[in-house]
């Protein structure tokens, strides 16, 4: 190591900008990392936290701005240039490799001596690092699939100690986990910054940012704020900081009055969701469900449209029951309809024409008698794609070669072909800019007026609160409660689905 | 609005390019048929173009089946071979036991409906199709070979003489098998509900299933379909000599897949088309005969198709990437 005294900065980047062709992801960020600090790196989704990020790990280039390391400018670019910053990168994702053992994923990008290679001599390089970590118990040698998830999340970080870093990058490492294992991630953050390294922590988790971060630097709209001392700082002035545009504009008005009930669901429980959940919404009414990653806002919408199995409980749309464990199909039939929150993973099939993908749930539609119509395909297309806004000149395009707002479009346009009475939405506008998010409010605004029942299900604070007509927060498979959205601040909401015990205090 | 739907018929940008690989591949068995006559003129008499198509019907017919394999996702079959040898073993089998053709035929196919539906069955639930088919094909010529001992069947019947060996209008009933498959399956991929699902669950199977399409009983459907164009080889094959054969299908799947990949069908799904996986099937039949005439040794024909293939399916990735969308 270089021989500076703690307090030194050893990262400092100035007016970092980056763009993904019209999406301005970041827009001149500032950024600096002290020795044996940890900084918090905080924001809403898509705030511009995961390309800053990309850009240290080098993975992105960015357009334009300045960075030093240890005062010395420098030009990231690549995982090799970062690697030579001493910066390394824990994705989100756990990345380690479960067949291998523990020792073998540590050293994944090089073995660590010259000469023959024996499970011995891997083991030995391999237990300073797991004692780093809190992990001295482990055999080196154990494959890491057997471990607990906080165990792998742990030699993932001391996969970065091996790479020799000075600079560590934990993209949200908690979450995945439980209780007992955030601690333990948590406790070990704190003694690697002892010990000189400094760290960027991303989290949604805020309460986790004041135990254990010495300042924040937040992000919103891919523009950042210059950093401050948690010390100065309080729950409330926190999220303050990471919400806070007009919001007036982007969303539509609330509905104005309220049908029958259209769904109805009571003791449901499923595997994702061990307690029961209950759940009531009218026609022409939008449901939000806010929660993190997790928190079983998404599992919820499963349960209804049948893509999870439902072990318990009864749900009913227009009053008539559900049959027991029912399928998607049948959740269909019954005029359920489920927009995934990953469009890409199975809500669009990017490689097909947009036609095609706009049928695709209404087979039977454009098909009578097991034959393709295309009379039928043409005039299904063209109201899909004048009721959503869809250039009509792009049906025989692939939907993989349109904008995410487009895309989210079909992948929404796709079920008013089986008209449905209940459409249940995950995370509408995620990976959407902001002008085609209004537009999609828009839309969903309008089909709600038109008699739907809709229920979607967000991390996004703002979006819960703007477009919903009654919010149910969601916290770890249970639900903290049902709120009109006009009578609570998005702060209150954002302590409901991180934080809801500081609440009852 | 209302233009905006009118606009709709008028842009096609995909369907160029398929039209596109269509000539490429005419062009390539028309320079080939030239050449060929160029160069030695028996390869050009009408003789020998029937004979070339009765070869391509073969691994055609297959290959019709194949096809739907590939598109729905599933790579291919490596069990289609040993399904036509089984076929036709079980038919004879059948026949030496004294029942007449067309109840030895249906029993056949019931029991290769039930080969397909169980392969796709197996896949369904998340097996490998290429390991799951190559069990099943292991199966299938353990099978025949214990019931016949390894001898050929012969069969003694005048319909099946005719099968193998008689003629339409001077064309063999091969041929005539071969382009009605191509023109089925054609209808079934465009112009079916079916063939439009299995196009979808081929794109993306995940999407396919969350659209409520069941996913399970299209890959069913797919496994019986190349089984049963499996065992319409299997019937040519044991006609044509009045004798079911237990070897010699070795070469059947290598053929079929070759036919389907230089038809430019997508091996990992969501794209293809049954008609140019005939052409491709015509075009390595056209191949084999000319080496075959110019008496060219096994070694050196198998590898000039291998190059070919290698060619064209490479020529037609890096011509689709440039096209980029």
């Amino acid at each position: 190591m270089t021989g500076q005294g703690p307090g030194d900065v050893v990262l400092e980047m100035k007016g970092i900008s980056k763009s993904f062709g019209a999406v301005k992801a970041l827009r001149g960020v500032d950024f600096e990392l002290r020795k044996g600090e940890v900084m918090a790196l905080l924001g809403e989704n898509g705030a511009g936290k995961s390309t800053l990020v990309k850009v240290l790990a080098g993975l992105h280039a960015p357009d334009s701005g300045e960075t030093r390391i240890d005062g010395k400018p420098f030009s990231l670019g690549s995982a090799r240039l970062s690697h030579a910053a001493s910066i390394a990168v824990a994705e989100q994702e756990l990345s380690v490799i479960g067949a291998l053992s523990a020792a073998e994923n540590i050293f994944l990008g090089g073995v660590p001596f010259r000469g023959p290679w024996t499970r011995r001599r891997l083991a030995e390089k391999a237990r300073p690092y797991l004692e780093a970590v809190g992990l001295h118990h482990l055999d080196p040698s154990t494959r890491v699939e057997t471990l607990a998830v906080a165990e792998r999340q742990l030699i993932e970080i001391a996969r970065l100690l091996a790479t020799d870093a000075r600079i560590l990058i934990l993209d949200e490492p908690t979450a995945a986990l439980n209780d007992s294992d955030i601690e333990r991630v948590k406790a070990m953050v704190v003694r690697l910054a002892r010990a000189g390294h400094s760290i960027i922590y991303v989290t949604h988790r805020l309460g986790e940012v004041f135990e254990i971060a010495d300042r924040i630097t937040t992000l919103r709209s891919g523009q950042s704020s210059p950093p401050v001392n948690v010390s100065d700082m309080t729950l409330e002035k926190v999220i303050k900081k990471m919400i806070g545009r007009p919001l007036e504009e982007m969303f539509p008005h609330r509905a104005s009055s309220l049908g029958a009930i259209a769904l109805e669901m009571q003791g449901v429980t499923t595997p994702a969701l061990p307690l029961p959940q209950n759940l009531q919404v009218r026609k022409g009414e939008i449901l939000g469900i806010a929660g993190q990653i997790g928190s079983g806002s998404e599992a919820l919408l499963r349960a209804i449209a049948g893509a999870d199995i439902v072990e318990g409980g009864s749900i009913e749309v227009h009053g008539r029951a559900f049959p027991r464990a029912h399928s998607l199909p049948e959740a269909m039939k019954r005029g359920v309809a489920y927009c995934s929150s990953d469009r890409k993973l199975d809500g669009i099939f990017a490689e097909l024409p947009v036609s095609t993908n706009i049928i695709s749930p209404s087979m039977r539609r454009v098909s009578p008698g097991g034959l393709v119509n295309r009379r039928r395909i043409r005039a299904l297309t063209a109201e899909v794609s004048s009721q959503m806004a869809i250039d009509g000149s792009r049906a025989e395009y692939k939907v993989g070669a349109l904008s995410g707002g487009n895309q989210q479009k079909v992948a929404l346009g796709k079920w008013l072909g089986i008209a449905p009475r209940v459409l249940l939405v995950s995370e509408p506008t995620r990976g959407v800019d902001v002008g085609a998010r209004a537009e999609i409010y828009g839309h969903l605004r309008r089909l709600a007026e038109e008699g739907m029942a809709i229920i979607f299900a967000s991390s996004d604070i703002d979006e819960v609160q703007g477009l919903a007509d009654r919010v149910v927060t969601m916290y770890r498979g249970r639900q903290v409660r049902v709120v009109d959205p006009t009578r609570v601040t998005s702060h209150e909401l954002v302590r409901d689905i991180t934080h809801p015990e500081e609440e009852a205090a | 609005m209302s233009d905006s739907a009118m606009q709709i018929s008028q842009v096609h940008p995909p369907r160029s390019r398929r039209l596109l690989k269509l000539i490429l591949l005419a062009a390539a068995v028309v320079a080939l048929v030239a050449l060929g006559g160029w160069f030695n003129p028996a390869f050009l008499t009408p003789e020998n173009g029937l004979a070339i198509l009765r070869a391509a019907a073969m691994s055609g017919i297959v290959a019709m089946g194949a096809t739907f394999i590939t598109i729905s996702g599933r790579f291919f079959s490596l069990a289609l071979g040993q399904t036509a040898m089984f076929a036709g073993v079980f038919m004879a089998v059948l026949m030496a036991q004294g029942l007449p053709f067309g109840l030895a035929v249906a029993v056949m196919l019931l029991a290769v409906v039930a080969i397909g539906a169980v392969q796709g069955a197996i896949i369904s639930m998340g097996a490998n199709p290429i390991i799951t088919t190559l069990g099943a094909g292991a199966l299938l010529a353990g099978l025949a070979g214990l019931t016949t001992g390894g001898r050929n069947i012969a069969i003694e019947s005048a319909v099946v003489e005719w099968i193998g060996n008689g003629r339409i209008l001077g064309v063999p009933t091969q041929t005539w098998a071969f382009l009605v498959s191509v023109a089925v399956a054609w209808w079934v991929i465009n112009k079916t509900r079916f063939g439009r699902e299995t196009i979808l669950i081929g794109a993306n199977r995940a999407t396919a299933g969350a659209s409520g399409l069941n996913v399970s009983r299209i890959t069913i459907l797919v496994f019986i379909i190349a089984s049963l164009a499996a065992a319409m080889m299997g019937v040519f094959e044991a006609a044509q000599f009045s004798k079911a054969r237990v070897a010699g299908f070795g070469a059947v799947d290598f053929d079929v897949i070759a036919a389907v990949l230089i038809g430019g069908t997508a091996i990992q799904g969501g794209k293809g088309s049954p008609f140019r996986a005939a052409l491709g099937a015509v075009f390595i039949a056209t191949l084999q005969n000319y080496m075959l005439l110019l008496a060219w040794s096994s070694g050196v024909r198998t590898l000039i198709t291998g190059a070919f293939i290698v060619l064209i399916v490479a020529g037609f990735h890096i011509a689709g990437r440039r096209k980029g969308a």
